[in-house]
Parts: structure tokens; C-alpha cells; sequence
């Protein structure tokens, strides 16, 4: 080999964004991401070189392709955007984007992948992020969010439950009652949960009993339902890469009150129906709605001065989206032709 | 629930609204709610009276029906044994599109059955598609006029179905609650049903017996003069829209009153009560009871009985007893209705595996008022019918009021974030049928009898906003900022430590949280039980602890991937990682009894796979700061036992590493210091392909001047979309010349591929190598 690999890395680099910039409309940017982010493009093959090398130099030349990847595919997507924003055609640029196979760089799991973004998104919105136990005291899951034992709720959720009287948490709710009473937060704030959460029940192509939902929760003396409206309406947007529209429909959960179902304009078919959305247009993403004051009590925040909204949803589903994922199953699956495919 | 459109619109006389606008509207006001479909007869299905029956020559279980439409007869072959002579029937001659058992139509033409000529046939329920009915042949009405289109005497109607969330389910399990619900947000009026006034209570029944059992309201009443026949059509179509199946008009009839009020009423055969006592108790444990679907059902102590001088009568608010419900001779009835425990009801229920129509309207909860409205509107019916009244009891020993809620109107602006007059509220709660006092600053509300969901101030203000529409409500992006420290040190240690180890090469897995008993096996783990956590209802018995190493999972994980690997001999074939939690009891956690430890583990699998963990490892203390001679302090480092790994034919070593990640965290000797990333690129996930690879190795020698993106270039150029990959795998120089060995792999997206067509590709591959590289194969 003539010259080293983090060097012709670094050359690719170069050219590949000096190409990037070049590109003068939609059209030419498939042909780039062929050439360069393909699945045997200039950059696949680099990487294949990489498990040549010998240990030290495989750590780096690794970690410098790993980047670069990244930075190419921002680039892109950004160019991409650009072009969309321009033509207000459907975003179809990437859907054919895939990058390289297996490799000597690894691959982060699309849920990792997906709790990052809602991290970025949600953090420059103010909110931090907290985290809970898996196994969950009942009275944190169920009685403090308002769900007491006869409740026909509670009694009609699929729950695992432990020999010693605890539960697998059904859903990351219990965390804003531990946020505040164990972080001690004080309104008003704003936190984010998001993690893995159990159901007790049989495994389908939409159904797994182990899956990832994100809870959140804005709490101060003014936050409306209006509020909720626009943090959810950036959220989506924000995640999906492109303005969606949001519906609140009435619905009912013990925990808030009023109580919200959230659709958000089907991003597959642009609302112009599909089988994803059922042919209505909307996807169902979350429940959500006012913090019912009981709940508010039970955190030792005083319900005539503060208000907020929470809203929780699933992870795994945002994901599917995104990646145009078809089954659930396969982020359980450690299937290695599926993880393969994610970085 | 299901919701007939022709019923709503008898109980909303000026409603213009088409069924589609009324899901919609309920959708967005009220809950999710949808078209299911329609309800109709064919037409060409006609009213028909059986004047002859006979048994089939040739079949045991056939008959000869000879049926007349007044005018002419034919006969047909019918295998119901539920058919009488003078029974009206519903006839399909051959050409009528009917259903099968699948639902889907059919038309039935005219056919020879065992020697007998059947020009169509007599229908059931389901093949007229109204119901899942096929138990006999529709007994009609006797009525109707002989020969015409039974759609007639069945207006056709389209079924709404809605999902009733549970703090509606107290008033909106019902015709009239629905009506109710439209007419508030389209400012309509109900027609409200008629009811019968009932005589003054009195000592015609004898008293009721109810223990400590808590049961707000119960209430009796004696009727004679019944005659069990077919119901008017017009009901049973309300009956069949609504799901349910027709029996005969006593049964229908408090059917109908559920389905309309929301109430459920139970009607006893009087004359088979075994004395004159109602009460309420548990069960006994062991107690049996036949109920009216013919099922023996075992209770226990925790179930609720209806009984008669202390005999069990009934599976309180589930189903009635069989021995003492409507038959065909029922000339007196006892027609019962009562407020069970939501609770107790939920319960049986469900230990029972017996949902019924009642249980699941009891389990909600129910007002007791409604008790009163439910008991004279089946009084009224059973009166239009020519039934008499003997007697009426109602113990309601402290009447049910709804709460007077001090309410703020300003308050809903102030939620909604979107300015509402108190006019505009005070409008809506009336329309809602709340009684508004707004005389003082604070208003005092106070919700109908059936809306047990109306308690408190933030109640209302849902209900004033959906009622207003949920759109209306603009959206506001937060005056907030970017939070300054958004990420605990855990969790940014955490995504560095993924970052670590991708960049390592190692691919990152979940694994369940549950212990799996085959994975422990595979690694020659055991878990210790005296201090695992064990979970109750398990998805299956080998998955019923939690997990306390994630090595078995991981393990399993490349188990589970092995036919797709193993085809290379790199130094690692593949590396793989999960940060994640295990379980065990004890106290030191934040949930009492329950200690939950963040791991990280990998395996490497390949020559130099040791060599790969260990060196992951040091960069993994690196990262912490932590000397990496403290390394037992955290974990361990080792390689997987040979004999394990021969077990399951794995031929290359496979190391691995389990590290406890909040002992790192702890022990680090400096600040983390990740920063938020997008999380990648939003591409897309293509499935791989369903058929099988195929691999065949490729060895050249060519000239140091040629590439190995050329030679790899031209083999994928040259498979197109049957070369699937294409791995370096070997690569040496031999007498000024480079020998490179490659591993293909063949496969293809739409079918299976022969060695035929392997052979072709292959040569064709070889050929194009050597024309254009000028290539040796070897
Ligand atoms: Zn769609």
C-alpha cells in the first residue's frame, strides 16, 4: 500500500465534500451518495482496508472513517434539505440511503441512535434528562400517578410483576415522580425520561413486551396546553426532518387531566394515505396531556400555582419511521444484518 | 361499542349529519369512533311461512321445508332442526348473494342435496350477514306479510364503532349517551325515550337480603302477562346493530334497554324462582352455577351471586342462572337491576374468562340513578307488549348525588393557553347538562348523575376544550432555553463508552432484561437464585428471573447470527456489546429489595479476538482515567471455555469482557465530556433477502499495479445484484506479483439460486478478471 489509510480517508474526505458542494440540484445528489456513501462506494471499500491493519492503527483509521461517515451523511442530509426546502417535493432523497455493511467500525443500535436524537432535540428546548429503575415500586408506577389498585386501568394493563410485590415499570412515567422527589427539582422545570419499558404480552410484528418510550414533563406557572402544542410540533419535526402537522384528539389517562391522544400527519405519504397510517393520514404517536393535580400532590408541588403537561410515546415507533423499520421485533432480534445497517 | 346510525338519528330528530361527519366530530370531541360498515338484508331475500316439514329421504339430518309466500309453495332442503310448522322464515332464492362462515359473499344457485332438488334456501342470521348467528334458521316475526322483501321490514343502517375511553364509559355505553354527547356538541335535543310510571313500592315482593355487601341500589320488579315471542323487527335490527343476537322479546327487550340507557337489567322466569327472597352474597368456594350459555362456572368466595331465598340465581352483574332465565313458556317474570362493586365484577369477570355486555358496563362503574330510568323503560316496553305489573321494590337507602365543583371559569383560558369567555363556557357546561350557579366569582357546577367522571375544576375545563375543539387551541413554542446541563454524568459516560467501543468495531445489542435459562447454559453460567429477582407471570419458564450478567445474552445474540458469519478467517470476525442493567435483591437500591447495576460487556470472536478485548478494555479505563492495572476492581477479561465453544462449533476463540459501568462511573477520575449528536442519518432499512447466501471463494494473482478497489469493483460490476458482498480475506506477494483470496457471497433478492446459476455468474466473474486485469486464477 502506497499511502496510508487515514490519509487517502482524509483525501476522501475532502474530495467528497468539495463534490458535495458542487451539486446543483436534486438529481446530482444521488449519484454522489452512490459514489461516495454507497454500499460500495469509495468510502465502503476504505473501510473494508481497515481490517487490514494491525490493532493501534486500526483503532484510529476506525474511529476516523466512523467520523467521517458521519460528517458525509450530515452533509448530505443538510445538502438534501436544502434541495427539498426548494422544490417542496416529498422527501424521498433518503429514503434510498444506506451505508456501508459490516465492517471493522461498529454499529450503535437504531434505539441508541434514536434516544440521541430526542436528547438533542428536547436538550436545546431546556429540558434535562432523567433516568429510573426498571423494576418499579407499585406505588410509583400505579398509585402516585393517580392509578389506585381497583382502577379499571390499572387492573387492564399487562404487567410483570416480581415475587416481592414490585413491577417491571408498563412505562416511564414513574421517573417524573422520582425526578422531582429524588433530584429534588423545584418548578418550574422541564424533563425528558426516556428508557426501556415492559408489558406482559404475546410478541407480533407491532407488539414486543419489551420496547423504549420517552416520558416528558414541563412544569411552571403559566404552561398551557398551547405550550404542549408547540414542544410536541418541534419535537416531531424536528426528529422527522420535516414540518408535520399535529392533531389533539380527547383521550383519557389517569394521570393527566385534560387528557390528549397526539396524531401526527403521516410522514410515509405525506397524509395522502397509505398502509402505514391506515389510509387516514395520521399516526397515532402518544398519549399525553395536563398534569392532573393529584399527581401534582403527590410530588409536593402545589397544584394552584403550578401547572404543566406530560406527554409519553414510544421510542421503537419513532424509530420504525425513521429507519422504515417493518417489524418491531428485530431491536430485541441482536439479528447482526439488521444492526448492521445502523450507525 | 357499536353504535346504529338509524337508532341515533330516532333519538336526535333534527340530526343532518352523515355517518362519516359523526365519526369525525366524536373523534375529535369525544373518542376515536369509525364507519364499521352497514347493515342491511338483501333485497331479494323474501318473508316466508313453512307449512309442510318432512324428513329428508336420503339424510338423517336433512328436512323437506315446504314454504309458501301465500300464493305458491316450494320446497327446500334445510338442515336447521330449530324450524316449526307456521313459522315465518327468511327464504333466498337461487341467485341471492349471502354470507359464508368467513364473511365473505356468495351466491347460492339452485342444487341437488342427496337426491333432493332445493331451489335456494332458509337463512340463518349469519348468512344474511347481521350476525355471527348459525346456529339455526331465523325465526321471523309472525307479522309480516307473507311473500314480500323482508327488506322492508328491516331498514338497512350503517354501524358507528367507538372506543369508549373508561371515564366515559359511566354515561357513554349507550344509544342515549352518544345521542347526548352529539347533541351537546351540535347543540341538537334528545327525544328522550318514554318510561313507564311504576306503582309505589310494595310488599308484593318480599324484601331483600344483602348482608354487608355494598350495593347502593337495588331494585325489583314483578311482572305477568308475558309472552316470550320474536320481537318487532324494527328492535331486533337495533339488537343485531349493536351486536347482539335477538332471543325473543323478553330478553330482547332488556337487551335493548342496555343498548339504549347503558343500564344493565336482568328478566327471571318467576315461575322457576326457588322462593321469594332477593339478595346479593358471595359465592362459596366450590359453588357451582349453570349459567344461561349452558357453561357450569366454579366460583369462589370472591365472586358475587344473585340469589332467591340464599339460592344462587345468577353470576351477579355477569350472567343470569340458566334454570331460571326466559323460555319459551315464560308467562311471569321478576325483572331485576342493581349497582355491583366495578371492582368485584372486574375481577370475576376475569378469573372467570366470562366478558359479558353487563360485566364490562358493572366494571366501569355505574350511577345508581340509572337504575330507575333502566327499570321503567323496560317497564314501558314490557307494558306496550300487554304485560301487567304485580309489584315493584327499591331499596335505595341514601341516593347518589354529584359533587358541587367551585370553579374558576378563567381557569380554562389559563390551561388552554387560548382566551375563553365565562359566557362561552358557561354555554357548554349546559349544554353538557351540568347545572351552572355563577352568581359568585367561583361558580358552582355540578355535572348529571351519570357523568361520574366530572369531580373536579380540571374536569371541566376538558370539557369546555374538547367541546370547543381541541384545534382551536394555538401552538406556542416555549420561551425556554437550552438547558445548560442537560445530561447527567451517567448518561454522557454512557454514550461515550458506546461511542468507544463502535469505534472499536464492536456492534452495539439489546438483549431482555430477563434471564434466559439456554443463553446461561451456552457460557456455563448459573444464576444465583438466592439473591435473584423471580417474576410471577413470566413470558415463559425459562425466562422467569431477571438477568445478572450480559454475557449469556450477547453470547446467545452471536449464537443467533452464526449462520451468516464464520465464512471468513479475519483476525475478528465480529465484536459485539450491550451497556445495560442486571437485577438482583438486596437493599442498597432505590426500590426497596431491588438492586439495579448498569454492566457493559462485549465478546470479540476471531484469532485476535483476546487481543481485541483486552486492548478495548484498557481504552475503556483510558476513558475513565483509571489505571489499568485496577481492571479485577470492575470486572473481568477472559475467553470463552474451549469445550463450550466447541459445543456449538464455533472453531475461532471468543473472548469477552463484563465490566460494572456505575463502579466506572464512581471511580472515574475525570469529568465526562460528551456532546449531543443528531443520532445519524434517518436512512433506510432494507430488509435483507429471504433466500438463502451461498459463498464461494475467489483466489488471483495480478500484477502490484492493479488495485484491489478494481478487482472488487469488477466483480460487483459484473454479479450486479446477485453479489451480495465481496471480503478480503488473504493477501500475500509471491515473486513480484499479489495474490489476493477473496470471499463471494451469492444471493439473490428474489429467488433462490442453483448452482447452476452460481456457476454461470462465477465464470463469468473469472472471465471478465482475467480479460481485463489480466489476471491469474488459482
Ligand atoms: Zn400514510
Amino acid at each position: 500500500m502506497t499511502e496510508p489509510l487515514t490519509e487517502k480517508l482524509q483525501h476522501l474526505r475532502t474530495e467528497a465534500k468539495h463534490a458535495l458542494d458542487k451539486a446543483a440540484d436534486q438529481d446530482s445528489l444521488e449519484p454522489w451518495r452512490v459514489k461516495y456513501l454507497g454500499r460500495k462506494g469509495q468510502l465502503a471499500r476504505l473501510i473494508k482496508d481497515i481490517s487490514q491493519l494491525d490493532a493501534p492503527a486500526r483503532k484510529s483509521a476506525g474511529q476516523l472513517a466512523n467520523t467521517i461517515k458521519q460528517e458525509l451523511t450530515q452533509a448530505f442530509t443538510a445538502r438534501a434539505a436544502v434541495f427539498r426546502d426548494h422544490h417542496s417535493a416529498p422527501a424521498t432523497a433518503l429514503s434510498g440511503a444506506s451505508l456501508p455493511p459490516a465492517s471493522s467500525v461498529g454499529h450503535l443500535h437504531p434505539i441508541t441512535l434514536s434516544i440521541r436524537r430526542i436528547q438533542h432535540i428536547f436538550a436545546r428546548m431546556g429540558f434535562i434528562v432523567a433516568e429510573g429503575p426498571l423494576v418499579e415500586d407499585p406505588a410509583y408506577n400505579f398509585d402516585l400517578l393517580n392509578i389506585p389498585l381497583h382502577h379499571p386501568a390499572r387492573a387492564e394493563t399487562d404487567t410483570f410483576h416480581t415475587a416481592s410485590g414490585s413491577v417491571l415499570r408498563t412505562h416511564t412515567s414513574p421517573v417524573q415522580l422520582r425526578a422531582v422527589l429524588a433530584m429534588n427539582l423545584t418548578p418550574p422545570f422541564s424533563v425528558i425520561s426516556p428508557g426501556r419499558v415492559f408489558r406482559s404480552e404475546s410478541t407480533d410484528a407491532s407488539h414486543e413486551h419489551t420496547f423504549h418510550q420517552l416520558e416528558a414533563f414541563m412544569v411552571g406557572e403559566r404552561v398551557t396546553v398551547a405550550d404542549f402544542k408547540g414542544v410536541v410540533k418541534k419535537y416531531f419535526s424536528d426528529f422527522f426532518e420535516q414540518n408535520v402537522t399535529t392533531r389533539l384528539r380527547p383521550s383519557y389517562f389517569p394521570f393527566v387531566e385534560p387528557g390528549f391522544e397526539v396524531d401526527m400527519s403521516c410522514i410515509i405519504c405525506q397524509q395522502a394515505g397509505c398502509s402505514v397510517c391506515g389510509r387516514t393520514g395520521w399516526l397515532e404517536m402518544m398519549g399525553a396531556g395536563m398534569v392532573h393535580p393529584n399527581v401534582l400532590k403527590n410530588m409536593n408541588i402545589d397544584h394552584t400555582r403550578w401547572q404543566g403537561f406530560a406527554f409519553g410515546g414510544g421510542i421503537d415507533r419513532l424509530a420504525m419511521l425513521r429507519h422504515h423499520i417493518d417489524d418491531v421485533r428485530l431491536f430485541m432480534s441482536g439479528r447482526l444484518d439488521f444492526l448492521n445497517q445502523f450507525s | 361499542m357499536k353504535i346504529s346510525y338509524n337508532w341515533l338519528q330516532e333519538l336526535l330528530p333534527d340530526l343532518n349529519s352523515a355517518p362519516k361527519d359523526i365519526a369525525e366530530l366524536l373523534t375529535l370531541h369525544s373518542f376515536e369512533t369509525e364507519v364499521a360498515g352497514r347493515l342491511a338484508v338483501n333485497p331479494k331475500v323474501q318473508v316466508r311461512k313453512i307449512i309442510k316439514l318432512e324428513p329428508h329421504p336420503n339424510a338423517d339430518r336433512l328436512q323437506l321445508a315446504t314454504i309458501t309466500n301465500g300464493l305458491e309453495k316450494i320446497t327446500v332442503v334445510c338442515g336447521a332442526p330449530n324450524i316449526k310448522i307456521g313459522q315465518l322464515v327468511p327464504y333466498s332464492p337461487p341467485g341471492t348473494a349471502l354470507f359464508d362462515e368467513t364473511g365473505q359473499d356468495f351466491t347460492i344457485k339452485e342444487t341437488t342435496i342427496r337426491g333432493v332438488t332445493s331451489p335456494g334456501m332458509l337463512n340463518s342470521l349469519r348468512e344474511l350477514g347481521l350476525h355471527p348467528e348459525h346456529a339455526g334458521i331465523w325465526i321471523l316475526p309472525d307479522d309480516l306479510p307473507l311473500g314480500t322483501s323482508l327488506a322492508d321490514h328491516f331498514p338497512a343502517d350503517t354501524i358507528l364503532k367507538a372506543e369508549i375511553t373508561p371515564n366515559r364509559a359511566h354515561d357513554c355505553l349507550s344509544h342515549l349517551g352518544i345521542a347526548r354527547e352529539i347533541a351537546a356538541l351540535l347543540a341538537l335535543e334528545v327525544k328522550p325515550p318514554p318510561l313507564a310510571e311504576l306503582p309505589q313500592p310494595s310488599s308484593s315482593i318480599n324484601g331483600i337480603s344483602l348482608g354487608d355487601i355494598n350495593i347502593p341500589r337495588y331494585m325489583a320488579v314483578g311482572f305477568t302477562n308475558l309472552v316470550a315471542k320474536p320481537s318487532p323487527l324494527c328492535l331486533q335490527a337495533y339488537l343485531l346493530a349493536s351486536g347482539a343476537k335477538p332471543h325473543n322479546q323478553l330478553v330482547d327487550i332488556t337487551n335493548y334497554v342496555m343498548y339504549e340507557i347503558g343500564d344493565p337489567t336482568h328478566l327471571f322466569d318467576d315461575q322457576t324462582l326457588p322462593g321469594q327472597i332477593l339478595g346479593v352474597r358471595p359465592a362459596t368456594d366450590g359453588e357451582k352455577i349453570t349459567a344461561l350459555d349452558n357453561e357450569v362456572y366454579q366460583l369462589t368466595r370472591d365472586d358475587l351471586v344473585i340469589t332467591i331465598d340464599d339460592k344462587a340465581v345468577a353470576i351477579a352483574g355477569i350472567k343470569g342462572g340458566a334454570a331460571t332465565g326466559i323460555n319459551p313458556s315464560t308467562t311471569s317474570g321478576l325483572l331485576e337491576s342493581a349497582n355491583f362493586p366495578p371492582h368485584a365484577i372486574q375481577q370475576t369477570a376475569g378469573r372467570l374468562n366470562l366478558s359479558t355486555e353487563a360485566s364490562y358496563r358493572f366494571a366501569r362503574g355505574l350511577d345508581p340513578n340509572l337504575i330507575d330510568i333502566s327499570t321503567r323503560r323496560v317497564a314501558y316496553l314490557l307494558l306496550t307488549s300487554g304485560a301487567k305489573i304485580t309489584g315493584v321494590m327499591d331499596y335505595y337507602p341514601k341516593p347518589s348525588r354529584r359533587p358541587v365543583i367551585k370553579f374558576d371559569p378563567n381557569q380554562v383560558s389559563q390551561f388552554a393557553g387560548l382566551n375563553i369567555a365565562p359566557d362561552q363556557v358557561k354555554d357548554i357546561l349546559i349544554r353538557l347538562r351540568c347545572q351552572v350557579d355563577d352568581t359568585a366569582h367561583l361558580w358552582a357546577v355540578t355535572g348529571p348523575d351519570d357523568r361520574l367522571d366530572l369531580n373536579i375544576p380540571p374536569d371541566l375545563i376538558e370539557e369546555v376544550l374538547r367541546v370547543i375543539g381541541l384545534d382551536k387551541i394555538p401552538s406556542r413554542t416555549p420561551n425556554i432555553t437550552a438547558a445548560s446541563r442537560p445530561l447527567s454524568d451517567r448518561v454522557q459516560w454512557r454514550e461515550l463508552t458506546r461511542d468507544l467501543l463502535a469505534a472499536a468495531g464492536f456492534t452495539e445489542t439489546y438483549n431482555y432484561s430477563f434471564s434466559h435459562q439456554p443463553s446461561l447454559d451456552l457460557v456455563g453460567q448459573t444464576l444465583d437464585k438466592s439473591i435473584a429477582i423471580e417474576i410471577t407471570n413470566p413470558i415463559s419458564p425459562e425466562q422467569k428471573y431477571l438477568r445478572q450478567s450480559l454475557l449469556p445474552g450477547i453470547y446467545g445474540h452471536l449464537l443467533a447470527n452464526k449462520s451468516k458469519l464464520g465464512k471468513r478467517a479475519r483476525s475478528v470476525e465480529q465484536a459485539i456489546f450491550e451497556i445495560g442493567r442486571i437485577f438482583t435483591r438486596g437493599d442498597e437500591g432505590i426500590v426497596e429489595g431491588i438492586v439495579e447495576i448498569e454492566h457493559v460487556a462485549g465478546i470479540s470472536w476471531g484469532e485476535e479476538g483476546q487481543a481485541h478485548i483486552k486492548g478495548t478494555v484498557d481504552d475503556i479505563l483510558d476513558q475513565f482515567s483509571i489505571s489499568r492495572t485496577d481492571l479485577s476492581r470492575f470486572g473481568q477479561v477472559g475467553l470463552l471455555d474451549t469445550d463450550t465453544r466447541l459445543a456449538q462449533k464455533l472453531n475461532t476463540p471468543v473472548a469477552f469482557f463484563e465490566l460494572d459501568f456505575d463502579r466506572l462511573i464512581n471511580s472515574a477520575e475525570r469529568d465526562p465530556d460528551y456532546q449531543l449528536t443528531t443520532g445519524g442519518p434517518g436512512l433506510k432499512y432494507q430488509a435483507s433477502s429471504k433466500y438463502p447466501p451461498v459463498y464461494r471463494d475467489l483466489s488471483i494473482i495480478v500484477s502490484p499495479q492493479v488495485t484491489i478497489e478494481q478487482i472488487q469493483g469488477l466483480i460487483e460490476d459484473t454479479g450486479k445484484d446477485l453479489i451480495a458482498d465481496v471480503d478480503l480475506f488473504d493477501e500475500y506477494q509471491h515473486q513480484g506479483q499479489t495474490s489476493y483470496a477473496f470471499h463471494l457471497k451469492y444471493q439473490s433478492p428474489h429467488r433462490t439460486l442453483t448452482d447452476q446459476d452460481i456457476e454461470k455468474i462465477h465464470h463469468k466473474i473469472i472471465s471478465v478478471l482475467t480479460k481485463e486485469l489480466n489476471a491469474q486464477i488459482r
